[in-house]
């Protein structure tokens, strides 16, 4: 079975990407994965459908957070669409639930913002996204979190000499190397 | 090949009266090549960390419309049952109030039988067949993540020589 994401490179020093003509900082030793955000109710990506980096944080516990004016900024949908369990609260901080479909997007092994001329795999979120208010920072960067990778079973391995992950889903092979 | 065979699954009273429903590891054999029946449990996430945070933490969430939260409770009664049958683990449900319009993979499915009933947003509740530490009702409280470290490792510079490494 392939994977979703082939070796995706992360770098130990200071880095950079660009989404829309805007320059993104990439800090050491952040894993950045691209995906597109619709509505819940999206069957099929459409090819035009603005994709933009997050980090992929095993730290982090919820499925997607990302900035208010991230969301303007990097989707073409609108969400209005509360989630059923409308706020979570992080440091004290009430942030609003959103429904949404998370499109993750496969690379070209060995490269991280080369992707595959293939459909993006959809990743089911029935808890939708946490959608940080203007007044919050947090976060920089979008962050996919460690809940979106276990509910869709998906594989996270690191390989620490060539500093690259890859992603798989649930597989033979994935069974395999659980028995090693 | 190795076979899981599930066979029962029991409730402890106190599980229940946490108000989450402890959702229980399930007993398994597990048949080896060499025709040996071994005893195992099917791998679940443990609810014990999250039973007591829902015991200290149970905030819930004021904004949830009634026809939502009676679909929550519809659901959240029904996953230990569910959990049960196999092939639905993982799979999304749909509740309308006390009523299960639907288990499919994808969300799409079940918003089009929602539509289908000219449902409105506020009369229903999708969510999975996991076994979830925390009713859907409760404001969870999370870590962000994310905490960033703004130099750069590799560049500091060597107290000795004067260059980076």
């Amino acid at each position: 079975m392939t994977p979703i994401l082939r070796r995706v490179p992360f770098s130990t020093k200071a880095d950079e990407t660009v989404v829309q003509g805007e320059r993104i900082s990439i800090r050491p030793y952040q894993i950045i994965v691209w995906i597109s955000l619709t509505n819940s109710n999206t069957k099929e990506l459409h090819p035009a459908t603005p994709r933009f980096p997050v980090i992929l944080d095993t730290g982090h516990n919820h499925n997607l957070s990302i900035h208010e004016s991230q969301l303007t900024r990097w989707t073409n949908d609108d969400f209005p669409s509360p989630s059923r369990r409308t706020a979570i609260r992080d440091r004290g901080l009430s942030v609003a639930l959103r429904l949404a479909k998370i499109w993750l997007y496969s690379n070209q092994a060995g490269y991280r913002d080369r992707l595959v001329d293939r459909t993006p795999i959809a990743l089911e979120i029935p808890e939708g996204i946490a959608i940080y208010p203007s007044e919050s920072e947090f976060p920089r960067l979008p962050i996919l979190g460690l809940r979106v990778l276990v509910k869709n079973r998906l594989h996270l391995s690191i390989n620490p000499d060539r500093c690259d992950i890859t992603l798989r889903r649930t597989g033979w092979r994935t069974r395999l190397l659980d028995w090693l | 090949m190795t076979r899981l065979i599930p066979l029962s699954f029991s409730f402890r009273a106190d599980d229940l009266s946490n108000g989450c429903a402890g959702i229980p590891d399930f007993p398994l054999q597990r048949k080896t090549n060499r025709g040996k029946v071994r005893t195992g449990r099917y791998r679940t996430m443990s609810t014990d960390v999250t039973n007591a945070e829902a015991k200290s933490d149970s905030e819930v969430d004021p904004n949830i419309p009634e026809g939502v939260l009676a679909s929550m409770q519809a659901f959240w009664r029904d996953l230990p049952e569910m959990l049960t049958h196999r092939r639905w683990r993982d799979r999304l449900v749909c509740y309308h109030r006390n009523e299960r319009i639907g288990i499919a993979k994808t969300s799409w499915e079940l918003l089009e039988k929602c539509e289908e009933r000219n449902l409105t947003d506020d009369e229903w509740f999708i969510g999975r067949i996991w076994p979830e530490g925390l009713p859907p009702w409760i404001i969870e409280e999370i870590e962000g993540g994310g905490h960033e470290i703004d130099y750069d490792p590799e560049e500091i510079p060597d107290e000795s020589t004067g260059e980076t490494r």
